[in-house]
């Protein structure tokens, strides 16, 4: 019978079983859809990582691993799994008269499993296309610095080989090993040919496995095998991101797409409490009649229960069939702005997430609500038009507790970081517990002040009810704020991932430059039009006191390879240089930079990078000793920068004020701008035969790929900031709206008692105003103290905020209140009383 | 007679506190790269000396990656100093990065023509490159160095990294860079050509 009774609910409150499944399906729609988005997008960047190092597991170094260590290997990862091999040196190659420096590379047929090469003439290695015996391929500038071409012979060491083709793409290409001299690629049983591979080679041994492991299996893996094969020359790897600055990056968009994913749960959330906790406050002659007829609490209890169990049933459902739906749809749609291949096949996990928080986040809600409304003493519950005797004790607040700890697991869950899941709930459960006795405290203070007669009313009105009130105040506060959260958030980031066009990137870095090299090399650049964009002086010092404490530290033994990386960190010298102007990208966050050159008196200024300043703990006012080639150099930090690396124009950790080091010997460093690709190897080849000690790295390969990989996260950032908006905007609304007719009835009485329509309209236009206007801009206000606290915690302070979208939201959301609250208003004073009370029981 | 006995000894008294210094001009290896400065070796040598009473002092104007072009302005940075040595360790950046040898040598020319003509005796530190340059190249770069011996009759350490280069326990992780134990022996080298000549 109770089951029957549950489902008659939903067609006796067509209304709110409507709007309450629809906040549900919205909201885990949300979720799943960023889960979803979430896993997809892991995969494409641990696939691209895994193209780089070309397995799953690699372990590389210096000198080879002995073969008794590597058959260990093996044998922890079983007969499945795949071995190759890749040894690489720097060497000379020749053709004719010219010379060049290159990278050697001899791959083991099938490496590597992942990526690969693609050839000129559209082969694809090692998909499609074999090298032939004593056969190379080569990197495209060595046609012009050898003046070589395919079918030539090459010679490296004791032979010479055959160039078969040149490489188009090279998927493996890191900064490393790729930029510093272009690559050849041979066979790796052609290798030894060379006789390069002798004592006293230095040459790099590879070793790769492709398993059938998990990410965190592999991490296992990882650290089991640097002690097998424990040699602090060797590197364990598996699939990370080509650099520090990229990886830095993906970790930003991680707890970003995490902090997405939990907006959507709040949201959903607090939809779901608002809306569910104004129904049971209608069902209170529900619940009079229900035990008048007999039923008792533990029954009311239980069918209200179940009712609830449905509701959270079918709004994950919906969401499921929704997300189904909509997921090809919004790829689609999305297609261009997500330079991303994404699954459209709905991953698994986010279903159960669905069914878990659709399910589990209504019964941890509803419950303690059911309970605190079984459990009141009933009194005439038809006597007093919407009065509220509902109270706020210890008791009610502590039947809350299951749902904060369910949340915060949960949180931990979607955020995949106990950090961020952690941090993110502790923000919302502390505003959540500041407003509620604050707005209580504030409403009945106010109401005890000389005001008008509309305003005095309606504080009264908040008074009487004002759990109610307090219930709508605070879910518009946290409404509006996770709906602001994300673009506040996201302009940040964008920042992080904004990059220049292309015309204005760097494709080679030149190093090396002597002084007296600077002044032909500029008139040579000029005269053939190639662009120079930047000529810096560099000089080497070492920083050997803050605040006359030394900072260098001896490297003793037993020190683990982190702890060893970290002292020769400290121990390492340092490049220094001087101007009066702010590099391109970069910022004073904190202190003023100089504007003047050093007049001999008192310390030199120095202005330093801010994430060098935090790892060596430097503070403005700070200072700093140097020797500067036997000579010591003092300053005193004067400014903290920020860099935007994603100029990729090369960056210094300290600047001195100019005056101090202009004497010191010194090299420069160039930066040559876009450069078509034949355009480039011509300005290599021309520079190499004019200023041979000048090297020039080609950084046009590496730069483009790392701007292919930020536009895909500048799509994520952006597709996953529109869907939190929508979800938000439609959860906000539905409150909004709610809100706004929910007080139809005191209208009503109002009407009955003789107030005019200007009346009516007043109070609720100053009601709406207060209520949704206040709550919406004081949830507006938070999110730029909550996107300040998260940038602090979790994107190294990167906060530029927003200044116009927030307060757009918070106008439309204020006026989305006025209008609905003025239809309302309208319909009460077209309707009859008497019909409008009965309506709005 | 006895005046004669006593102003020679005046003079070996005078001699015995004269201070010799001595320039270090080289790359990251003579600069000390990834050791605590007084880890380094030309530090080493100087206390190495000083403990068997022989005043030097010690000028290290090396910097890490630096290639033969720039040590003349080094050198005339330092020549304000009054180096009596100079002890010219470049080249190896040179090698490794491929640069036409025939400029290396110009450049290392240059450097000792022009401490050679203030006066300071220069030992030149031998550089080897590794075996997988290919015989040519090597042998062209170790003879580039004997060559500029001859030519300019300077003083020479065969091989700067003797019994250092290529064995794991004498340098850090990167397999290129001399550890604290490396620079031991570095020092031990480069006194077995410098310590006579003082």
């Amino acid at each position: 019978m109770l089951l029957k009774l549950a489902f008659r609910e939903f067609s006796n409150r067509r209304k709110f079983t409507t709007i309450f499944l629809l906040n549900i399906a919205f909201g885990l729609c949300g979720l799943m859809l960023m889960q979803h988005f979430r896993v997809s997008f892991d995969q494409v960047l641990e696939g691209r990582a895994k193209k780089i190092l070309g397995a799953d597991l690699a372990i590389t170094g210096r000198g080879a691993v002995p073969n008794e260590k590597i058959d260990l290997v093996r044998k922890e990862l079983g007969e499945k799994s795949e071995f190759k091999m890749n040894v690489g040196m720097f060497t000379m190659a020749s053709h004719k008269k010219n010379t060049r420096l290159v990278w050697f590379s001899g791959l083991e047929e099938g490496f590597p499993f992942y990526g690969g090469l693609e050839l000129e003439n559209g082969g694809k290695y090692p998909q499609n296309i074999k090298l032939g015996k004593n056969e190379v391929w080569i990197y495209p500038e060595l046609k012009i610095q050898l003046g070589i071409e395919v079918g030539d012979e090459i010679g490296i060491g004791a032979t010479k080989y055959k160039v078969a083709d040149v490489i188009a793409k090279d998927h493996g290409q890191t900064f490393q090993m790729g930029a510093m001299a272009p690559k050849i690629i041979v066979n790796l049983k052609d290798l030894d040919s060379a006789n390069l591979v002798q004592k006293g080679s230095s040459v790099r041994y590879g070793y790769y496995f492709k398993v059938d492991k998990t990410k965190n299996e592999l991490k296992e893996l990882k650290g089991k095998f640097t002690e097998i094969i424990n040699d602090n020359s060797k590197r364990v790897k598996t699939p990370t991101n080509a650099s520090e600055n990229v990886g830095r990056v993906v970790n930003y968009l991680n707890d970003f797409l995490g902090l997405v994913s939990l907006v959507a749960l709040f949201l959903a959330t607090v939809g779901a409490f608002y809306l569910y906790r104004s129904y049971l406050s209608e069902q209170k002659y529900s619940f009079a009649t229900l035990h008048s007829l007999g039923l008792g609490k533990a029954s009311i209890f239980k069918l209200y229960s179940m009712h609830l169990l449905i509701l959270g049933f079918m709004g994950s459902l919906i969401a499921v069939f929704i997300v189904f739906g909509l997921t090809p749809l919004i790829l689609g749609f999305l297609g261009d702005a997500v330079p991303l291949k994404l699954s459209y096949l709905l991953d698994p996990r986010a279903v159960i997430l669905g069914f878990f928080v659709g399910v589990g986040g209504c019964l941890f809600i509803g419950i303690p609500l059911i309970i605190q409304r079984v459990t009141q003493k009933a009194g005439n519950p038809f006597h007093g038009l919407g009065v509220e005797n509902l109270s706020l004790s210890l008791r009610d607040l502590l039947l809350f507790t299951p749902w904060c700890i369910y949340f915060c697991f949960l949180s931990i869950y979607v955020s995949n970081s106990i950090r961020v899941g952690l941090i993110f709930s502790a923000i919302f459960l502390g505003i959540s517990a500041i407003i509620f006795p604050v707005f209580i405290w504030f409403v009945t203070w106010v109401s005890k002040r000389d005001l008008s007669f509309s305003l005095r009313f309606i504080f009264r009105d908040f008074k009487r009810f004002k759990t109610s009130s307090v219930t709508i105040f605070l879910s518009l506060v946290l409404g509006s704020l996770l709906l602001t959260l994300i673009p506040n958030l996201e302009s940040s980031l964008l920042q992080e991932v904004e990059r220049p066009e292309d015309g204005k990137l760097p494709s080679l870095f030149l190093f090396d430059i002597q002084e007296e090299q600077v002044q032909p090399l500029v008139q040579k650049l000029k005269k053939e039009q190639t662009p120079l964009k930047a000529i810096t002086p560099m000089i080497r010092a070492r920083l050997l006191e803050i605040n006359g404490k030394r900072i260098e530290v001896s490297l003793e033994r037993g020190l683990t390879r982190e702890e060893q990386r970290e002292r020769r960190f400290r121990n390492r010298g340092v490049n220094l240089t001087f101007r009066n102007e702010l590099g391109t990208g970069e910022k004073i966050i904190e202190g003023k930079y100089f504007s003047s050159k050093f007049d001999g008196n008192g310390v030199p200024e120095i202005s330093i990078e801010k994430r060098y300043a935090k790892r060596l703990g430097i503070e403005i006012g700070d200072k700093l000793s140097f020797e500067v080639l036997g000579m010591p150099v003092e300053g005193r930090v004067t400014s903290i920068r920020s860099v935007q690396w994603t100029t990729f124009m090369p960056n210094f950790f300290i600047v001195f004020q100019p005056g101090v080091l202009d004497d010191a010997p010194k090299t420069y460093l160039g930066v040559i701008g876009a450069l078509s690709g034949k355009n480039r190897d011509e300005v290599m080849f021309s520079l190499y035969n004019l200023f041979p000690n000048i090297s020039s790295v080609d950084v046009s390969r590496l730069i483009k790929r790392i701007l292919v990989l930020l536009n895909q996260m500048k799509g994520a950032l952006q597709g996953m900031s529109l869907l939190s908006v929508l979800v938000g905007f439609f959860v906000v609304s539905a409150l909004v709206g709610h809100q706004a007719n929910a007080r139809k009835k005191d209208w009503a009485l109002l009407k009955t008692l003789g107030f005019s329509f200007a009346d009516l309209r007043r109070i609720q236009l100053y009601s709406i105003l207060l209520l949704t206007g206040g709550g919406t801009l004081l949830g507006v206000l938070l999110s730029y103290l909550v996107g300040y606290l998260l940038s602090y915690f979790f994107f190294d302070g990167l906060w530029r905020p927003p200044v116009l979208t927030p307060f757009v939201t918070w106008i439309s959301l204020t006026g989305f209140g006025v209008f609905v609250a003025e239809l309302a208003v309208r319909k009460v004073m077209r309707v009859k009383p008497a019909i409008l009370l009965q309506e709005a029981r | 007679m006895k005046i004669w006995i006593g102003i020679l000894s005046l003079f070996i008294c005078l001699g015995s506190y004269a201070q010799t210094t001595i320039l270090f001009v080289g790359d990251s290896l003579t600069e000390g790269y990834g050791v605590p400065k007084e880890k380094s070796y030309p530090s080493l040598v100087s206390d190495k000396l000083n403990k068997k009473g022989k005043k030097v002092k010690i000028l290290n104007g090396s910097v890490s990656g630096s290639t033969t072009a720039s040590g003349i302005s080094r050198l005339r940075w330092f020549l304000k100093a009054k180096p009596d040595f100079l002890l010219l360790a470049l080249g190896a950046n040179d090698g490794l990065r491929g640069i036409k040898l025939q400029e290396s040598e110009k450049n290392l020319r240059e450097i000792i023509k022009l401490a050679k003509s203030k006066k300071i005796k220069v030992i030149l530190a031998g550089m080897l490159l590794p075996v997988n340059y290919g015989e040519k190249y090597r042998t062209e770069f170790e003879d580039m160095f004997k060559k500029l011996e001859k030519e300019l009759t300077i003083y020479r350490i065969p091989f700067l990294l003797k019994g250092v280069g290529g064995e794991a326990e004498y340098n850090q992780n990167d397999g290129i860079h001399p550890n604290e134990k490396g620079h031991e022996l570095i020092a031990e080298t480069v006194l077995k050509t410098l310590e006579p000549l003082l």
